[in-house]
């Protein structure tokens, strides 16, 4: 693509340089094509910029989803650490052993179970909040690359067309003219 | 008793739904595949454009460079070809068929114009029916467009309806011209017969009349009557004008009755002799008897009248003096064409008598110049007689052998086999004027006087060693001017039969020449001595004499004074050779101590020549 823009760049240079053997509406054509050319490559610049700040926000999103995730992880295991602690003092209380028998049954099934379902859970959410995050985030990057190269792709067929327009024109006339 | 356990409080998270990307690169990169696509479709269709406006033009030229002719299509029609099958479905094919087929159609049209107005003319100038005409126009159009019928029904059906509409043009105009022109015909036969009645009034009618003494008044008036009723013929359609111009009087009718009187009076008078030629034009213009009957009777008709007469009578006597003048003419022509000839034969003559005679030439050259110009021949005769019967009638002196000749013997005498051997190249008169020149030398009076010539002009002509300088050249001139003089004197005296004393007249001749020579040659060397003066010294001369005498020899006596007196100082020594040469070089930048003997001896020579 660079090289591409490079042609069109050189383009307008041959074309500024052999400006002087054409006529004044040529010239006119060749100018406001230039000037169109630019137009379009900034345009496209610019909705490069659009995708890369949606980038950049989606990334901001996805972090402030993985922490918010993160924070119902917290929860749960404050949750699993009440009910264990209740457990562990009805136990005493009760002199049963708290790790063994139906008081350990209650501890793993009732609470340590669905308690690290929930972290776990929240986890994953996290993670794939930032997972996904970046993946769209590259997403608008890459379509942000695509726009600029479509208005460099635009701004090159315009101007190529304007030089073929102008190299039609006959060249009987540019020699009668110099 | 109160609970204690306090069961595990779910925070109710499950699995959040993904949020996965929404393929916007995906969807760019087809967007940036589509402008690109649009791009180079944009630059391919107009690559594709502009070849094609090119494959047009080219087209277009190929076209017109391999059109098929008309011969070409109805050839093709026989031979079940399409005549334009080598243009193919392209875009050049198509354009190049077009304009084929637009060559096709000027051809078409070109041809056919041409083809119908030969039509035309030809049925204008064989009068044919219009029908035959309109039938010969279709036949014609038909021909031409079917053959590209098959091949370009559009182009057939436009040129038909073109053809057919100049076709009916042509048609209408030859029809009307035709209808006009066959109401017109009678009437030209009828103004026809008119006037080849008229005109052969002369010849038939009035002669028959006049023969027969019957030209009166009366009769040349019934004739003017039919004349009228012809006159009257309505499919003639003369205007009354025209009527008026042929019957009235003094009308051509009438001219023609006058016309036919001035030839008779022409033929009467013509035929008598010059000197009774005025006499009977009097006689006519008086209106008095000629002599002859008929001519008298028919002269007294009324357009005869007394102007006519005197028109007739002028005219004729204008007729007879052109007559005399052209007799006049012919004599000056003959007089041109005889002095031509006399110039002829004087040239007939000269060629014939140059060089080496041509009698025979140069006699029929007298003979056809006393036709011509009696004295003129005299002359001739006499110059050929001048020839003596010699071979030559001048002498050639453009002939070497005969220059060298005279050349050798201007202060010699040649011998008798000299003269002989030269004599077929010399005139007569030349050879014997050496004859006799040879005879006076063995003259002993002569051969005495020739000495004495010799001796006066110190000249010896038959010196075999002969110095070749200009006072030797001066004694040569002298004696060849005394010995000329003498033979001269000596050949007059003979053929006048005079005795001449030659010794006295060589007396005479060679009186003074001495002196003569000596003073030429004086003359000669002081020329010579001014010469050198100049060529040596004269260029530094003024430098060293102060007062410079005015007489060459005087200067010369100065300068070799002055070179002495030089040649003696160094000799003696009293100065050197540097000191020589500066004052040598004051006189003469030419001479030095080197070439000084040199030059005194040759100023010493030269002063004492002159002395």
């Amino acid at each position: 693509m660079v090289s591409l823009v490079t042609a069109g760049l050189s383009a307008i240079g041959g074309a500024t340089a052999t400006a002087g053997a054409m006529s004044t509406m040529q010239t006119i054509g060749m100018v406001t094509s230039g000037i169109s050319a630019l137009a379009q490559i900034s345009a496209g610049q610019q909705q490069k910029q659009m995708y890369e700040q949606r980038a950049r926000n989606e990334r901001l999103q996805s972090r402030v989803e993985a922490i918010n995730a993160k924070k119902k992880g917290v929860k749960a295991l404050e949750n699993v650490n009440a009910s264990l602690a209740s457990i562990l003092a009805g136990s005493f209380r009760g002199g049963i052993a708290p790790d063994m028998g139906t008081i350990n049954d209650r501890s793993v099934f009732l609470v340590q179970r669905p308690g690290a379902n929930d972290y776990f859970d929240t986890q994953w959410n996290a993670s794939m909040a930032i997972n996904t995050g970046e993946m769209r985030a590259k997403d608008y990057e890459m379509a942000g690359v695509q726009a600029q190269n479509q208005g460099y792709i635009m701004a090159l067929s315009s101007f190529g067309n304007a030089m073929m327009n102008s190299q039609s024109i006959s060249p009987m006339f540019q020699t009668a003219r110099a | 008793m109160a609970q204690t356990f306090k069961p595990y409080q779910s925070v109710g998270q499950g699995l959040n739904p993904l949020k996965l990307p929404q393929g916007y690169a995906l969807q760019e990169s087809k967007n940036t595949m589509n402008v690109l696509s649009q791009g180079l479709n944009r630059m391919s269709d107009f690559a594709f454009k502009q070849a094609s406006v090119f494959a047009q033009i080219e087209g277009e030229k190929w076209g017109v460079e391999n059109a098929p002719t008309l011969k070409d299509v109805k050839q093709a029609n026989k031979l079940g070809d399409d005549p334009f099958s080598m243009f193919d479905n392209s875009v050049f094919g198509r354009t190049a068929r077009a304009s084929a087929l637009k060559v096709l159609e000027n051809e078409i049209i070109v041809t056919g114009t041409k083809t119908m107005n030969d039509l035309v003319y030809n049925a204008e100038k064989n009068s044919l029916h219009p029908n035959d005409l309109n039938d010969g126009l279709n036949a014609h159009i038909m021909g031409l467009i079917e053959p590209i019928a098959v091949n370009s029904p559009a182009l057939a059906s436009k040129l038909k309806a073109q053809f057919l509409l100049k076709g009916a043009e042509e048609f209408d105009k030859y029809r009307s011209a035709h209808a006009k022109a066959t109401a017109t015909s009678l009437g030209i036969q009828d103004r026809k017969a008119t006037n080849l009645w008229l005109s052969e009034l002369s010849s038939g009618i009035f002669n028959t009349l006049y023969n027969e003494n019957q030209f009166t008044n009366e009769k040349i008036l019934s004739q003017k009557d039919i004349l009228s009723l012809m006159l009257k013929n309505p499919s003639a359609d003369y205007t009354k004008a025209e009527v008026e111009a042929k019957i009235k009087n003094g009308g051509e009718f009438d001219k023609a009755v006058v016309s036919f009187l001035k030839d008779k009076i022409y033929e009467q008078v013509l035929t008598m002799p010059l000197a009774k030629q005025n006499e009977m034009l009097n006689k006519i213009l008086d209106g008095d008897a000629t002599g002859n009957g008929r001519l008298d009777n028919a002269l007294k008709i009324s357009p005869m009248n007394s102007s006519e007469r005197e028109n007739i009578v002028n005219s004729l006597s204008n007729h007879i003096q052109r007559l005399k003048n052209d007799e006049d003419w012919k004599e000056q022509v003959l007089e041109t064409e005889r002095l031509d000839q006399v110039e002829e034969t004087k040239k007939a003559f000269r060629k014939a008598t140059k060089g080496e005679i041509n009698y025979e030439e140069a006699k029929e050259a007298i003979n056809k110049m006393y036709t011509l110009d009696h004295e003129e021949g005299d002359k001739l005769n006499a110059d050929l007689d001048g020839a003596k019967g010699g071979k030559y009638l001048e002498t050639d002196y453009n002939n070497i052998d005969v220059r060298v000749f005279l050349d050798r013997f201007k202060d010699k005498v040649p011998t008798y086999e000299d003269l002989e051997n030269i004599s077929p190249l010399l005139s007569q008169e030349e050879y014997e004027k050496w004859d006799k020149i040879i005879d006076l030398h063995k003259d002993k009076r002569m051969k005495i006087a020739m000495g004495d010539i010799e001796i006066a002009t110190k000249y010896d002509p038959t010196a075999k060693l002969i110095e070749d300088d200009e006072e030797s050249e001066l004694r040569k001139l002298k004696y060849k001017e005394l010995k000329m003089k003498l033979e001269r004197s000596v050949l007059e005296a003979t053929a006048n039969n005079i005795d001449l004393d030659i010794e006295a007249r060589v007396a005479e001749l060679t009186e003074g020449v001495a002196e003569e020579l000596d003073g030429k040659k004086k003359e000669l060397d002081l020329e010579n001595l001014k010469s050198y003066l100049n060529t040596m010294f004269k260029p530094n001369l003024s430098k060293w004499l102060e007062s410079p005498p005015e007489e060459d020899l005087e200067i010369a006596q100065t300068v070799l004074l002055k070179l002495k007196s030089i040649k003696r100082q160094y000799d003696t020594k009293e100065i050197k050779e540097t000191e020589a040469n500066r004052r040598l070089r004051e006189i003469s930048p030419a001479v030095n101590t080197g070439s000084l003997l040199n030059q005194i001896n040759r100023l010493k020579e030269a002063i004492e020549a002159i002395n």
